[in-house]
């Protein structure tokens, strides 16, 4: 920073960029329309050309124009070291604890590429239905930035690992990808201060992720609507944990998206000025922040100006984006072949393996579950979603239990239990075998539903089989008629008053005293039979 | 050592790539770029390379190497010079040969997945110039011009 210097920084939640100066004293001076901007004397919102009482509706712009989006996910592999160095990957440790030389960019050092990378890119490239470079090689993208030690990023340029695959999103839409390569991942900077664009001139940087292997996977434009693009991402996101390459975990960073959208008029073949959004942190803010660029983009275009190329932040308070940086000119890289990196060649046998032994994925079992089982697309999308669930769904099934019920016991009580302690199946000890004897002995009215939903949880922590926990705690359902008659005789006798009110027209009693018969019985008879019974008994009189 | 960073950094823009100049009998399966390369090579807009000094400018900046006016214009004719005697290349009858990449035979080289933790660090750190809580410090950095963090 120079002093009197014109510096671009702050911004306005729209598109408008306000100067500020910087004094001898290192104090900040705003130029007088951006202090009026900043602190404006009576009015609570900034002016600006975006402002709510000149911003068109969503239909208005989709009248006329139609969004053309693509995506840019960076997806961390699942590998116990670094890409080019022995370097642990875990999460969450101290600071600067898992660098070494290598990752540090010191002279003298050289990089070995880790074999697990190149297996788990493969795979997903396999899994993304990508044509694979069976000859492929690293580049270097160099440029000077303070996160790459190395002052350059070995990636892949002119030969990525996959090229024109396609993935089927659940609403049965393919959406084809451009490429899927290898790359390293840079260091972590934390700026100190205020916030990121003003503050103090410090930045922290911590190297534990520079070295981490990622792929880049770019799709085509072919994203037409918000909730596509939400879409894409969950869809991107269930195929990468199918198939082990990553937990792609938002939270934690191993899984990043960047969008690039621009509109176009409705039967144009052209594309409009692109603009690319960063900094979006979940599939809800991805379809929210694609929702305020449609607006703002189609805003300008039906005033009759033109959005201008840039990368914009989306800002979760703000709910909007805002102008990040203004591009004029295209990066130059400079990239050549890594001259550190003997060229990987892959034989097609082992692509062939790799695809033979590959999970089957997400799309290829929601088609299954939907025309060979019956489920509807709702069911078959929810048990889908996680490899573990559905596993444990078609095995359940081929044990002779009706898909219907599985679903129902998956979908309300298992989930139910499931997100409740923040777990996964496996970490249970439910399986197929239990659940399966669980449904039949419903189905054979051993025992009752309403026992069933308190044995599970047992099931869950301790295993075993359903039939014996039933026998220890003599769970089994009451369905003997005579024994239940006198039991029914037994509680209407101890209510005079309830019954004088039913006969006297209260029908809705009958709950009351089928609740009270279930009490005295511990929950063990037969909800059907009782209803019935109580019924008979009352309206034949005692 | 200047030149030879100049070199490397000057060569790389135009898209040339390690030529072997031995003929395919000798490398055998070599790492063969397709035809389009050797055409580049022959383009009569690619042999026109003749510095001006807001190239250079241009150049150094995209290295980091800070240059004064004079520097500029021996930097010019020093980098048409290398040129100069790259282009003595194309005199030579290389319709025979592929480009390759990558001038041995080497490929696959790859290390096993398993974690080890470097215990030196604490050497590496004394070398930063500031180091404090287990941060590197560096000055801030508005905005780099050409790339942004991820």
């Amino acid at each position: 920073m120079r002093i009197g210097f014109l510096q671009v920084v702050f911004t306005s939640p729209c598109c408008k960029v306000i100067p500020y100066y910087v004094t001898n004293k290192q104090r900040i001076v705003l130029c007088r329309q951006a202090k009026e901007k900043l602190y404006p004397r009576k009015h609570k919102y900034l002016h600006c050309s975006c402002a709510p009482s000149t911003t068109r509706t969503k239909e208005d712009v989709l009248k006329h124009y139609e969004a053309v989006i693509g995506i840019e996910v960076h997806v961390q592999l699942a590998t116990k070291s670094k890409t080019f160095c022995a370097c642990p990957t875990s999460f969450g440790a101290k600071p600067n604890t898992n660098v070494c030389p290598i990752c540090l960019g010191f002279p003298g050092t050289l990089p070995l590429l880790n074999q697990e990378v190149v297996q788990l890119a493969t795979r997903a490239a396999v899994a993304l239905n990508c044509e694979i470079a069976l000859k492929t090689k690293m580049d270097r993208k160099n440029y000077f930035y303070p996160d790459t030690p190395k002052n350059y990023q070995i990636s892949q340029n002119d030969r990525p690992l996959g090229k024109k695959g396609y993935i089927t999103l659940p609403s049965g839409r393919n959406i084809r990808i451009h490429r899927v390569h290898m790359e390293e991942d840079s260091g972590k900077m934390l700026h100190q201060g205020a916030s990121s664009l003003t503050g103090s001139t410090h930045t922290f940087i911590d190297y534990n992720r520079a070295g981490i292997p990622l792929i880049e996977i770019v799709s085509e434009p072919d994203i037409t609507s918000p909730s596509e693009a939400a879409e894409y991402g969950e869809e991107l996101r269930r195929i990468m944990r199918y198939i082990g390459v990553s937990d792609c975990n938002m939270e934690e960073g191993t899984m990043r998206l960047d969008v690039n959208i621009s509109l176009r008029r409705r039967g144009e073949k052209q594309l409009g000025t692109k603009v690319e959004l960063k900094n979006i942190n979940s599939f809800h803010f991805v379809s929210r922040a694609v929702d305020f660029e449609i607006i703002r983009q189609g805003t300008l275009l039906l005033q009759g100006q033109k959005p201008i190329q840039e990368t914009r932040l989306w800002n979760e308070k703000s709910q909007s984006t805002m102008t990040m940086r203004v591009k004029e000119v295209a990066s130059d890289y400079r990239y050549f072949p890594e001259p550190d990196i003997p060229p990987i060649q892959l034989e097609q046998h082992q692509v062939d393996a790799i695809r033979r032994s590959m999970e089957e994925l997400p799309a290829e079992k929601r088609k299954r579950y939907v025309e060979e089982l019956g489920l509807s697309l709702y069911d078959a999308n929810n048990i889908a979603n996680e490899l573990s669930i559905a596993k444990l769904f078609e095995a359940t099934v081929r044990r002779g239990v009706a898909p219907k019920l599985v679903v129902n016991w998956i979908m309300s009580d298992i989930m139910k239990y499931l997100n409740q302690r923040r777990i996964d199946i496996s970490e249970t000890k439910l399986n197929s075998e239990n659940l399966a004897e669980l449904i039949s002995l419903i189905e054979n009215k051993t025992i009752s539903g309403r026992i069933a939903k308190d044995i599970l949880p047992i099931l869950m922590e301790k295993g075993s089989s359903v039939k014996s926990i039933v026998e220890e705690r003599g769970l089994q359902q009451l369905t003997d008629k005579d024994k239940l008659e006198q039991l029914i005789k037994d509680t209407i006798v101890s209510y005079p008053k309830e019954v004088e009110m039913y006969k006297s027209g209260k029908t809705k009693l009958l709950g009351f005293f089928v609740g009270q018969v279930m009490k005295s019985t511990g929950g063990k008879a037969d909800p059907v039979l009782t209803n019935q019974l109580v019924k008979e008994l009352l309206s034949n009189g005692l | 050592m200047m030149t030879g960073r100049i070199c490397a950094t000057f060569v790389v823009p135009f898209g040339c790539s390690v030529v072997s100049l031995s003929n395919k009998r000798v490398l055998g399966r070599s790492f063969i770029k397709n035809r389009s390369l050797c055409l580049k090579r022959q383009d009569p807009r690619m042999s026109k390379m003749e510095f001006d000094e807001e190239e250079v400018k241009k150049i150094c900046q995209l290295a980091q190497v800070q240059v004064s006016k004079e520097e500029l214009k021996q930097f010019a004719s020093d980098f048409n010079s290398i040129v100069q005697l790259i282009k003595k290349m194309d005199r030579l009858d290389l319709s025979g040969t592929e480009a390759a990449e990558y001038v041995i035979e080497a490929h696959n080289k790859l290390r096993e997945d398993i974690p080890k933790n470097f215990q030196e660090r604490d050497a590496l750190f004394d070398n930063a110039p500031a180091f404090t809580q287990g941060f590197y410090q560096v000055p801030k950095i508005l905005e780099d011009t050409q790339h942004s963090e991820n």
